[in-house]
């Protein structure tokens, strides 16, 4: 599934390693009681710690805390018993402290591993060096004014998770899929919501090429690469761009370069990167975090089933394809609403394919996610009741479906107002075939002269005299029966 | 009126609250003596409406019963305790113009206790100096004088001169300070009175501008071991707001003088026998040890091998963390400015127009010892080394209950003396210092003269949290000194 | 330490330099200090344990609840109080450029 280029040397493999910034779901700052939501008037949400005024200390948040070990937990992970906050030094007008209060040596998270899903269908374990907390800077704003900046502080302070990976990802598709398992497993854990647009989840990609089975190259870290498309287009660029630098014999620079989705290329910010000398230096406003014994154990105990898991039980349990499970578990709220819809309708199979390509195809169409659906999960599994015992047919079903999703009426009641429910009387259906063999007298004698393809057209006909309402598994039996002159 | 400023805080206390003096009287009293002694430069902002608006609560409070520990005790607050609504510069240009929207915790409970503020006292820039000499504000002089007749005016002592100076001066009843390398104990020692810091997290940090976070320690400076001990207790205690306060109760420190030393075990650390001690201070030390015997305490001698590290890994620590503490002025969100089309510049020009010359050369330090390449080198092992100096003092406790040393190594000094070469001038805090870097209590108390007649005190170095016993053995040494000289003689 | 090294020093700590005085100056001042802590190196510092604080304890945690006033929520107008520049709630600085 590697991303390969073909260069003029011969072909060359893309090296890709994630840096995750995802903000971690709290009221409140990682080191002060502002509130932390998105949207508040500028610079309404800071404290005076925030804005690093004199005398101003920093002091722990333990949700966050616990987010991070929760997060920990989710991507199969080492937690460090003991963790130590230190501060990163530099300027920056969104930074007010002069350093972002960081962890560097000792993380709150070591090494772990999650699954990736692969577009044809085979899944890869990739590598987590580390995940550790660290404050979010402000935002500066740069077009209200020609020489001016404006500064908001309310994203500073903020708590971030910053996870990296190891440099196991091959290239663009499995850098998305990476990113797409990672926001699906934060979400699931319920630390992050993974708003990429709202920037609160923002990826930075470190590429590199190298020929297969050499030693890694030289990288650059890519920043500001805000949406999945945007990750694809910038590794695609890069990866381009080393392989020709490469191959014209000119070096790969070690160095950050920055994503401008406007002209599609990335560009070189080393004259911003120069003078950085990060100091790093434990911070002495706070001490060593020592986790409280038992506490990760607790937070173990409170984990949800996480998608890796859950997809391969749905495979098992429910018998269900890759494919198929893969789909329902996206979301948390989807799988929890197929596996209600399975409940009530007993099978999961078919539950599968409505909820898949009937319900969220629905939902997609009308650009609704499955919390607003107007078809409950009950009342789908209602109607899967109603096809499982013959009351309706599948093709029936599709109507009735279209008509519960469009007034959120439940399937047995419009079954009843439209009078919908299946003929499965063999006197009624045999004497509704009687009807339309004797009037088609031309075309029975067709059929049974060896025109098989006449079947359709009986079903059809009779079909249409009841509604569409004859049973169909029936209706065929009979009408075989009865062409076949037994 | 005069004899309002003869009396101790403790002894104005009781006469407040027998209703013998107002704070009104106290407080107009000590008023008019800042006005009197303007030019010690004591006060960087006094806050006189502020007092007399605090005055007159105290005397509603006496009269109705409502009266408060310290009520009415006017007392100076170092300017780098920010105070809500009163510009609070930390003796900086660069916060000329600031006005905290915050009460700090430690000034919050002091007035909290009832004590009336008098203003904000002078200070070393930043805390940054151990002469006063560093403040943007003027220096600080001492109301003592040599008896040489040269009459050179004389350093308070710093980084909280302006404290001690006013303290000693009696331009009020007592003062707050801060200590991050003997920034208390120093100008208590050079004013002959009492200075304490306490055990590192025992006052709260909340609101204090820092210089040195790991370092940096709220204390108090009065005439006195039990004003002092009235003054600390009203202070101290557990912060939620400060992630290293301790969450300990206060003990009744005035409690602990019972003038009652028997039995107990004082340590001589043997390496604070500097090479070039004078005399007098040495002097001064034996009669301090041969007090503490005659009354009763046992004298042991106690090894502290790792002394003479303790200046070098302090001029590591603190301004490598002061590096970073003073980044946060940069012009963008308070302080002065300085205005320039591009940001790089403005930064640029704003501090270097907004720090004086001790703060540069402390933060030039900091950001190299933190730099790449170096940090190894220098701030790792001064942390190691911090480590050794607190093992140092942990197995001297083994042998001891509190140690005894000197508090400086000279007295007071004239300004613009010690200048020319900072690491002189560092020299001032080798008593003191090693104490900041294990976070231990320690006191000054004046214990004698020298002889040209300027205070030298002695140092009680106590265990952590163990500021009773320090209490305890400073009230039996201020007994013995019976320390009665006085500035302005 | 050098010349160059002040320079380096003072641009990472964003303080100009005035003239080619205060070069020699910080350097002579810096020097002087440097070879002081110098002698830390002479101390067998094997497996000894950095210590960066002396307080021993446990960091503590603080419960995750929004609050008003200095630690929590302070209100932009006291935020901004003492800005030396701002305009519509924000802070004003000059454009910063990439
Ligand atoms: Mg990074
Ligand atoms: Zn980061």
């Amino acid at each position: 599934m590697a991303d390969l280029i073909q260069g003029e040397t011969g072909t060359w493999e893309v090296v890709i390693g994630m840096e995750v910034h995802a903000q971690v779901i709290a009221n409140t700052k990682l080191f002060s009681n502002a509130g932390a939501t998105f949207g508040a008037a500028q610079n309404e949400q800071v404290s005076m710690v925030d804005a690093a005024m004199p005398g101003m200390l920093p002091v722990l948040n333990e949700k966050c805390v616990e987010q991070a070990i929760r997060t920990g937990l989710g991507l199969n992970a080492q937690i460090n018993e003991t963790s130590v906050f230190e501060r990163k030094n530099y300027f920056y007008p969104d930074l007010p402290q002069g350093y972002q209060i960081s962890q560097f040596q000792h993380p709150i998270v070591g090494k772990g591993v999650i699954e990736i899903d692969l577009p044809d269908g085979a899944t890869k374990e990739i590598g987590i060096t580390r995940l550790h907390l660290e404050q979010d800077a402000g935002k500066s704003i740069h077009d209200q004014h020609p020489t001016k900046s404006y500064v908001d502080l309310n994203r500073s302070g903020c708590a971030l998770m910053e996870i990296v990976s190891e440099p196991d990802l091959r290239g663009a598709e499995e850098a998305t899929a990476y990113l797409s398992k990672l926001r699906m497993i934060l979400r699931y854990l319920g630390t992050c919501d993974g708003n990429m647009e709202e920037g609160s989840m923002r990826a930075d990609v470190n590429v590199s090429v190298r020929k297969p089975g050499d030693a890694y190259g030289t990288r650059a870290e890519i920043k500001n690469v805000n949406s999945l498309k945007a990750v694809q287009q910038a590794i695609h660029f890069e990866s381009q761009r080393q392989v020709t630098l490469i191959e014209e014999g000119k070096p790969v620079i070690q160095e950050t370069r920055l994503w401008d989705p406007d002209k599609q290329e990335t560009r070189s910010m080393r004259s911003k990167e120069e003078a950085h000398d990060y100091r790093y230096f434990p911070d002495p406003d706070l001490l060593p975090l020592k986790l409280r014994s038992g506490w990760v154990d607790e937070i173990r105990q409170t984990l949800p089933e996480l998608p890796d898991q859950k997809k391969h039980r749905f495979m098992k349990e429910h018998g269900l394809s890759l494919y198929d499970a893969t789909v329902l578990i996206a979301e948390k709220i989807r799988a929890a609403y197929f596996e209600t819809v399975v409940e009530t309708g007993k099978d999961a199979k078919l539950t599968a394919n409505w909820v898949i390509n009937e319900l969220l195809g629905a939902l997609n169409k009308d650009g609704k996610s499955l919390a607003d659906s107007p078809v409950s999960a009950a009342d789908l599994g209602g109607l899967i009741s109603l096809i499982k015992d013959d009351t309706i047919s599948g093709k029936i079903a599709k109507d009735v479906f279209a008509e519960m999703y469009a007034t959120g009426k439940q399937a047995a009641t419009i079954v009843e107002e439209k009078g919908l429910r299946q003929v499965t009387d063999i006197a009624e259906i045999e004497a509704m075939i009687e009807s339309v063999l004797a009037e088609h007298p031309d075309n029975v004698q067709a059929y049974r002269a060896g025109k098989d393809k006449l079947f359709g057209f009986f079903v059809g006909q009779i079909m249409k005299k009841t509604g569409g309402k004859a049973n169909p598994g029936m209706l065929n039996t009979l009408l075989k029966e009865k062409l076949d002159g037994k | 009126m005069s004899s309002i400023s003869d009396l101790t805080l403790d002894q104005t206390r009781r006469k407040l609250l027998s209703k013998e003096l107002s704070a009104k009287d106290v407080t107009d009293h000590y008023l008019s003596r800042m006005e009197v002694y303007k030019s010690l430069n004591a006060y960087i902002t006094e806050t006189p409406d502020l007092a007399q608006k605090q005055a007159a609560e105290s005397d509603a409070r006496l009269a109705n019963g409502t009266a408060r520990p310290l009520e009415g005790i006017p007392i100076g607050m170092k300017d780098l305790f920010c105070t809500e609504g009163i510009r609070t510069t930390a003796g900086s240009k660069i916060l000329g113009n600031f006005v905290p929207h915050y009460e700090s915790t430690v000034s919050r409970k002091l007035r909290d206790a009832g004590t009336i503020m008098l203003g904000k006292t002078n200070l070393d820039e930043f805390a940054m100096g151990s002469s006063n000499t560093t403040s943007a504000y003027g220096n600080t002089i001492s109301p003592w004088r040599r008896k040489n007749g040269g009459n050179e005016e004389l350093v308070p002592g710093g980084s909280s001169g302006g404290s001690s100076a006013a303290v000693s001066a009696k331009l009020c009843l007592g003062a707050t300070g801060t200590d991050t390398g003997g920034s208390i104990r120093q100008p208590a020692s050079f004013c002959g009175i009492v200075g304490i810091k306490p055990t590192y997290g025992r006052c709260s940090r909340w609101g204090i501008i820092a210089y040195a976070s790991s370092l940096d320690q709220a204390g108090v400076f009065a005439e006195t071991v039990k004003d002092t001990a009235l003054l600390l207790e009203a202070c101290s205690g557990f912060d939620p707001r400060d992630s290293t306060s301790a969450n300990l109760p206060v003990p009744d420190f005035s409690a602990a003088l019972t003038g009652d030393v028997r039995g107990l075990r004082i340590g001589i650390p043997k390496e604070y026998r500097v090479d070039n001690m004078p005399e007098e201070i040495e002097k001064l030390w034996q009669q301090g040890i041969d007090w503490l015997k005659s009354a009763g305490a046992e004298i042991v001698e106690v090894s502290l091998p790792h002394t003479k590290y303790a200046l070098p890994t302090y001029y590591i620590i603190a301004p490598a963390e002061a590096s970073s503490n003073l980044a946060r002025y940069d012009g963008v969100r308070y302080g002065v400015r300085q205005d320039k089309p591009a940001l790089i510049d403005m930064y640029e020009a704003t501090r270097a127009a907004g720090f004086g010359d001790e703060v540069k050369r402390r933060i030039m330090i900091g950001t190299y010892v933190l730099s790449a390449g170096y940090y190894d080198a220098y701030y790792i092992k001064a942390q190691q080394v911090r480590r050794l100096i607190r093992q140092d003092f942990i197995n001297a406790f083994e042998k001891c209950d509190a140690l005894l040393t000197p508090a400086t190594p000279s007295a007071a000094f004239a300004i613009g003396e010690n200048e020319d070469d900072p690491v002189k001038m560092y020299l001032n805090d080798v008593f003191t210092v090693s104490l900041n870097l294990a976070g231990l209590p320690g006191m000054s108390v004046p214990a004698g003269l020298d002889s040209q007649g300027l205070p030298l005190g002695l140092q009680i170095i106590g265990k952590a949290w163990d500021e009773e016993t320090i209490f305890k053995v400073g009230g039996v040494l201020e007994n013995a000194a019976n320390f009665k000289a006085k500035p302005f003689q | 330490m050098d010349e160059k090294t002040i320079k380096k020093i003072a641009h990472l700590a964003r303080m100009s330099l005035r003239d080619e005085s205060e070069v020699q100056q910080r350097l002579r001042e810096s020097t002087g200090i440097l070879s002081f802590i110098e002698q830390l190196q002479e101390v067998d510092t094997t497996g000894i344990v950095p210590l960066a604080n002396p307080n021993d304890d446990i960091q503590r945690l603080r419960k995750d609840e929004v609050m008003t006033g200095e630690i929590g929520n302070a209100g932009s107008a006291h935020v901004l109080a003492n800005a030396p520049e701002q305009n519509s709630g924000y802070f004003v600085v000059p454009k910063i450029v990439e």
